[in-house]
């Protein structure tokens, strides 16, 4: 049966100290919980894509000053050109993307100053 | 024309429909490690259970030249036989028709013989493997899809329905089996995936083969998607055949009684596999089989979300749910996921009247920004709405750590378990001796001369006075607190004494569960 092969052997050298509020176990961990990602504070100057897509067009330049709600940038992604806005007014520091890239979830496409 | 004429014009129509995709697809499946759609019914079901039905089903599309082309069956097979000697619906995709794709009449013979499982109250069982909607048809494969997402909703919970993924399932096929009661996938064969890799790489420039995007292992380990991991078709059948001697053949019936066997004491004795001290590991299966029958235990979804182990065994021959903390992995703490794990298995197990057995050993819900982030609010709630909403039989042994949120949401006396045993080493507190006495004490601690052995003296007199199960036990949240060898006595004691147990719940169209 499958869930024979499946079942953890008890060796001690796979255990780890596991902290839960002020007792530490003896236990394993989970992949998951080994590849969880460690939280970064989101920086509001940075601009990332909130979706996967391809950089459709680019309408600032480093330098530039922009006003709070302009449309910096195009992201096509799902058959759709979702617009980059700017959040605030500010100047452009940055630009870390050219026209016809395809970016990542996450990707930080400009940033502000 | 004479009947032995018409006979065999018969036997030659079947025969050659039998074929499928013919010789060349047929033999590029079988080189691809894979049985043909006909084989894998025959090796599921029962010897010589197996009849089939639209064996001569065509498709009626015109378009893009379809009207020329002739698709054995439409590219599924369909029928009905036994499992145990009980009777089942079951269809398979045929690959080596047309790729197995799914247009409307095929989606027709689908949902034909899904609506006879319903009819006859009997499992449907489905062996997926299909590359997709047949484009060719466009909006009625479309079509095809929505009215078998239908009847699987409706069905669910009335009927036990299984999917059995046997190469490829993707795009909006694999909503089918999300929406079954268990997922089958085998190791280099299933594949599920909403968007492909080619898809994947054409709009992100990310590359991943499609073992590792959407691979048996992957959901079996990552997703959670699959229940039940083999390494091949066979192993695969064997675990359908095995599952099916645990759940009844619909939500009226109970699963059979076998003879009972006492557990094999010698393998798995409690004493030896437990561990007072509560820091230190054990594998709680062992515990599990230290009281089940010929100590079985028939465990779901090994390897995701592996800090909560659920699965069936039997007790005096009748199937039992169970849901443990393992502290072997985690420490057997509560998170998003061995929430959602442990919430469906309990409606599984209310919704076809399998009492069930909790055991609790945890030292809450597992502390961090990712979980938090990820929703365990939404996600722990729901082990709370299933267990609070389960009127089956609800058994409860507290072993060890029985902590704050978790001591309420493993099935405790509040959320009405019929009976809730702890063992002498159970530790039922609102949060751990080391934590508690840092708070309660924080004043004192910090004006103590010695604040570091104040503390230890502080923590110690907090572990005797209410880490134990006596506490709540004064409260009559605990009925009994039983020596570790009484266990399989007490538990079959409680379940043979529930068997007519009757809830009545407030009137209505359904609940709210965060889903």
């Amino acid at each position: 049966m499958a869930k024979k092969k499946e079942n953890i052997k008890i060796k001690d050298d796979e255990f780890e100290d596991f902290r839960v509020g002020d007792t530490i176990y003896r236990t394993k961990t989970t992949k998951s919980y080994r590849e969880r990602k460690p939280y970064q504070v989101p920086n509001p100057r940075r601009l990332s894509a909130f979706i996967p897509g391809t950089i459709a067009e680019i309408n600032v330049k480093i330098g530039d000053k922009v006003k709070s709600g302009e449309i910096m940038m195009l992201l096509e992604a799902m058959k759709m050109k979702n617009q980059v806005k700017a959040p605030f007014d500010g100047i452009v520091k940055n630009i870390f993307v050219k026209v016809g890239q395809v970016v990542a979830k996450d990707f930080i496409m400009v940033e502000l100053k | 024309m004479s009947l032995r004429i018409k006979t065999s014009d018969l036997r030659k129509r079947m025969s050659e429909a039998i074929k499928g995709g013919g010789d060349k697809a047929i033999e590029k499946q079988v080189s691809m490690g894979k049985m043909t759609a006909r084989e894998r019914i025959i090796e599921l079901l029962d010897k010589k259970s197996f009849f089939e039905y639209d064996l001569f089903v065509e498709h009626a599309a015109k378009d893009f030249d379809m009207d020329k082309k002739k698709l054995a069956g439409d590219g599924v097979i369909i029928g009905t036989g036994t499992i145990n000697g009980h009777p089942v619906c079951i269809y398979a995709q045929d690959f080596t028709v047309a790729g197995g794709s799914l247009g409307y009449m095929h989606a027709r013979k689908i949902t034909k013989i899904m609506d006879h499982a319903m009819k006859l109250k009997v499992p449907i069982i489905g062996i997926n493997d299909s590359g997709g909607a047949r484009i060719q048809e466009g909006v009625n494969s479309l079509a095809g899809y929505g009215e078998i997402f239908y009847r699987n909703t409706i069905s669910s919970g009335v009927i036990p329905q299984i999917s059995v993924i046997l190469g490829p399932c993707a795009g909006g096929a694999v909503y089918s089996p999300a929406l079954t009661d268990y997922v089958f996938m085998v190791d280099k064969i299933s594949k599920m995936f909403i968007t492909g890799p080619e898809v994947i790489r054409s709009v992100l420039g990310e590359e991943i083969s499609m073992e590792a995007l959407g691979g048996a292992k992957v959901h079996a380990e990552k997703t959670g998607n699959a229940h039940f991991y083999a390494e091949s078709e066979k192993e695969c059948f064997n675990q359908i055949k095995e599952l099916f001697t645990y759940i009844p053949w619909n939500n009226t019936k109970k699963a059979d009684t076998f003879p009972s066997k006492p557990p094999k004491t010698r393998d798995y004795k409690i004493s030896k596999i437990f561990p007072a001290d509560p820091t230190e590991p054990y594998d709680v299966r062992d515990i599990i089989r230290s009281i089940s029958d010929d100590s079985n235990f028939f465990e779901i979804q090994t390897l995701w979300a592996a800090n909560i182990v659920i699965g069936f065994t039997r007790l005096d021959g009748d199937t039992i749910g169970v849901v443990a903390n393992q502290p072997l992995v985690l420490a057997g703490v509560l998170d998003v996921d061995s929430s959602d794990k442990a919430a469906r298995f309990i409606r599984y197990c209310d919704a076809f009247n399998i009492p069930l057995l909790t055991l609790v050993d945890l030292p809450g819900y597992l502390p961090g920004i990712d979980q938090e982030h990820a929703g365990v609010i939404r996600h722990g709630a729901k082990l709370l709405y299933a267990y609070s909403e389960a009127t089956v039989p609800k058994i409860t042994l507290i072993m060890r750590k029985a902590y704050g949120g978790g001591y309420i949401a493993m099935c405790s006396n509040h959320l009405k378990a019929d009976f809730v045993f702890a063992w002498p080493t159970a530790e039922i507190a609102v949060m751990g001796p080391t934590g508690a006495a840092n708070i309660i004490f924080r004043k004192e601690i910090a004006q103590a001369d010695d604040p570091d052995s104040f503390r230890e003296k502080k923590i110690e007199e907090y572990k005797q006075k209410y880490a134990n199960p006596y506490v709540a036990a004064a409260y009559g949240y605990i009925d009994s607190v039983i020596e570790l060898n009484e266990t399989r006595k007490f538990i079959l004691h409680a379940l043979e004494i529930s068997q007519s147990k009757t809830v009545v719940l407030p009137a209505k169209k359904h609940g709210i569960p965060p889903f």
